[in-house]
């Protein structure tokens, strides 16, 4: 299974328009080896933005929904 | 028994002898997260039965659009509509949204089974009942609800459900396809619930913190 806890890139849907890469507050992505990649892991808050703005669809942000005063 | 039948639902409602009957007919398949099971309008091959993973059942619009009709769950089953037809088609698409083990058992067989025992058509009539009245409430909900009253809704059923190895993780698009809308519109629904302080996003996590607020919502009582 993927890992949840980082943006799940689909490179088949992924055109490289660069608007991702921009669009991080925190620079964790970057184009390497011909195809987007999440460069730096541990600085992702998953705030989303990049799933956002891409129009192809191409980035996943997953989230695991329950209530607060179970998780605390 | 060949298959391990245990946490199915369905099958502790057959008598021993039908259950051994269906034992014998099935067959485990394997797949890997993102692999399609059944696609619509395929011939009906087989019903099948979660025993591990989660499987989403959706249908797939013209344009492309994805609406989810329900995820199965360990226990549950799907395509026991259509194996009770004659050359029946699939009514909508299957993928596995985690790496799943099925059991599947073949139309044919089910068909011949029914015949045989009784307690099997009975168990599938009321399977059967339950889809009815879980699809007639999501078309309820489709036609009068309002996308924040469904995405409360969506929310805190999903919050309900017991925590198993089987946890399921939501993008916004598949929240969306669940109730019926676009990805757009669940972010917005999202912030606007954050801003209330309904609900808190944290890394990887919908954390829900007013459960009166969030049913009030998702009951159709909000006044916002």
């Amino acid at each position: 299974m993927a890992d949840r806890n980082i943006p799940v890139i689909d490179r088949q849907k992924c055109t490289l328009c660069g608007m991702r890469v921009d669009s991080c507050p925190e620079d964790v992505l970057a184009v390497e080896a011909g195809g987007l990649v999440i460069a730096n892991p541990g600085a992702c808050t998953m705030c989303a933005e990049c799933e956002s703005i891409c129009p192809e669809h191409a980035v996943s942000v997953y989230y695991h929904i329950s209530w607060a005063d179970k998780e605390e | 028994m060949q298959n391990n039948w245990k946490i199915i639902a369905f099958f502790e409602k057959l008598s021993a002898e039908s259950a051994q009957a269906m034992d014998a007919c099935a067959w485990q398949v394997h797949f890997l997260d993102g692999d399609p099971v059944v696609w619509e309008d395929d011939v009906c091959r087989a019903m099948y039965f979660v025993q591990m993973g989660a499987v989403e059942i959706y249908r797939t619009a013209i344009d492309g659009r994805e609406h989810t009709l329900g995820v199965i769950l360990p226990g549950q089953g799907f395509n026991l509509v259509p194996v009770l037809r004659k050359e029946a088609l699939n009514p909508a698409n299957a993928r596995c949204i985690q790496d799943s083990s099925l059991l599947a058992v073949g139309r044919e067989d089910v068909q011949r089974l029914m015949r045989q025992y009784p307690d099997l058509t009975v168990a599938l009539a009321e399977e059967m009942a339950e889809r009815l009245e879980m699809m007639t409430r999501k078309a309820g909900a489709l036609a009068l609800q309002s996308v924040r009253q469904r995405l409360a809704a969506f929310l805190v059923n999903e919050a309900e459900k017991e925590r198993t190895e089987t946890d399921i993780y939501w993008t916004r698009d598949d929240m969306a396809r669940q109730i019926g809308t676009v990805r757009d519109v669940v972010g917005r629904n999202l912030r606007e619930l954050e801003a209330e302080g309904v609900l808190r996003r944290e890394k990887g996590n919908i954390l829900l913190l007013d459960r009166e607020r969030l049913t009030e919502i998702a009951e159709g009582r909000d006044t916002t």
